[in-house]
């Protein structure tokens, strides 16, 4: 099976989970600075954080390309500042203020989110607005799973690409951040390396 | 009107929080990270590095920075993870981090404006330094530390005592949360902050250590902190 390749932004970054048992030496940790001269044909996917260098990284977004095309996917956590995807528009922070203008609302299951309720997304010890504080809008064809305020702006998408590859989008704070909340939040975590998982093993389960 | 460098990890909440026009129009300069050593410190009047940069990728310019401060250069770091590394005189304590303390109005987190009479406090409002934060620093001898954790270390410091320059540190992080779109306090302490090291007085004539100054106990400024 192919690896997991998580873009390390500092030392010490990558969240503990990465390395639990259910998940051994599938995530391979490297520093984003070394994303220019890596070979990336061992990797089936790549995890991007909030705190990712993408002004950096946009200088080799041709290579984020190709490895798409190549059937990859890609996990992007954050809000898109800099043209690392072709087709993906700049982040636009949420207008309006307070609990409604912040809500999470489920638009489409998805393994990530399996059991994971709208309000744990929405609140955390009752204060909105951790999770997501605006949207990357999608592509034409990507399906919206989470959608942020009154308009259910799309929050995080999935993108089965039409040149092959998926990108799944998280506009907001590093996914694995919840992995130690008191509540369903804290299935993201172990179920987004489940599904990248079944996703480099072929077994696509969120059609 | 100072000249200020900031320095640029290349991350979204960089680039939003430099781009935004309060902000930016006392940049004088935006430079990444990766170019700084093409850049010629002492052509600025201040150099200004953001809250989560990798500090990995500032080590290589201690040399640089130092021989900066000598020169009477100012850096302002807003990290200090890791700072020790590439800036003198710095010792951080990472504290957990309580996002939750303003929930309850009876709860004193404890922050206090140590020199309320500090021109930065012109700038800044005192309660616009109250979030969670995520360490206290231990002032070197003769720095003055402008915000304080009761009991704990410093929020907020300004050394003159171990370079000839100004070496000002803190472990609030605006920059993140401004350029996140989250948190208003971390706005008005950004947009203040700029405002004061581009145009206001630097306090310079406030002496290292002084027994006798008033201590300001602040409180959060209602609604500040989240949504």
């Amino acid at each position: 099976m192919k690896r997991c390749l998580f873009l390390r932004c500092k030392r010490d970054h990558a969240p503990k989970i990465f390395d639990a048992p259910l998940w051994a030496g599938m995530v391979e940790n490297v520093h984003q600075s070394r994303f220019p001269e890596l070979d990336l044909s061992p990797y089936g996917a790549i995890i991007m954080s909030m705190l990712t260098d993408q002004a950096s990284l946009s200088r080799h977004a041709d290579k984020l390309e190709s490895f798409l095309d190549r059937g990859g996917l890609l996990v992007v956590n954050g809000h898109m500042a800099y043209p690392l995807l072709a087709d993906v528009a700049p982040f636009l922070p949420q207008s309006g203020h307070g609990t409604d203008a912040l809500a999470v609302h489920r638009l489409a299951d998805h393994p990530v989110f399996a059991g994971v309720a709208e309000e744990d997304l929405t609140f955390r010890r009752g204060v909105a607005g951790f999770y997501g504080r605006g949207h990357n809008p999608p592509p034409d064809g990507a399906i919206a799973l989470n959608g942020l305020g009154a308009g259910k702006v799309a929050l995080d998408w999935l993108w089965r690409r039409p040149k092959g590859g998926t990108v799944f989008m998280h506009g907001g704070l590093d996914l694995w951040a919840y992995a130690g909340d008191p509540t369903s939040a804290a299935r993201m975590a172990p179920q987004l390396l489940n599904w990248l998982k079944s996703e480099m093993r072929g077994e696509t389960c969120d059609a | 009107m100072r000249k200020i460098l900031a320095v640029d990890g290349g991350t979204y909440f960089h680039h939003f929080s430099y781009a935004d026009p309060r902000v930016a129009r006392f940049i004088d300069r935006r430079v990444h990270v990766g170019d700084l050593g093409a850049t010629r410190l002492d052509d600025f009047d201040v150099v200004l590095l953001p809250c989560r940069i990798d500090p990995d990728s500032l080590i290589p310019f201690a040399g640089a920075l130092r021989a900066y401060l000598d020169g009477g250069g100012t850096v302002v770091s807003l990290n200090a993870d890791a700072a020790d590394e590439f800036l003198p005189g710095i010792v951080n304590r990472s504290t957990e981090v309580n996002f939750w303390w303003w929930l309850d109005g009876g709860v004193d987190p404890g922050i206090r404006i140590m020199r309320p009479s500090h021109p930065l406090f012109a700038h800044v409002g005192a309660g616009h330094v109250i979030w969670h934060y995520h360490g206290v620093l231990t002032p070197p001898p003769g720095a003055i530390s402008l915000v304080d954790v009761e009991g704990e270390g410093s929020l907020l410091y300004i050394d003159r005592a171990s370079t000839a320059g100004r070496l000002i540190v803190s472990t609030l992080d605006p920059v993140f949360h401004h350029g996140s779109n989250f948190m208003p306090n971390a706005t008005h302490l950004l947009y203040g902050l700029m405002e004061w090291l581009a145009e206001g007085a630097l306090g310079d004539a406030m002496a290292p250590i002084s027994a006798d100054h008033p201590i300001e106990v602040v409180r959060a400024v209602s609604g500040g902190c989240c949504a």
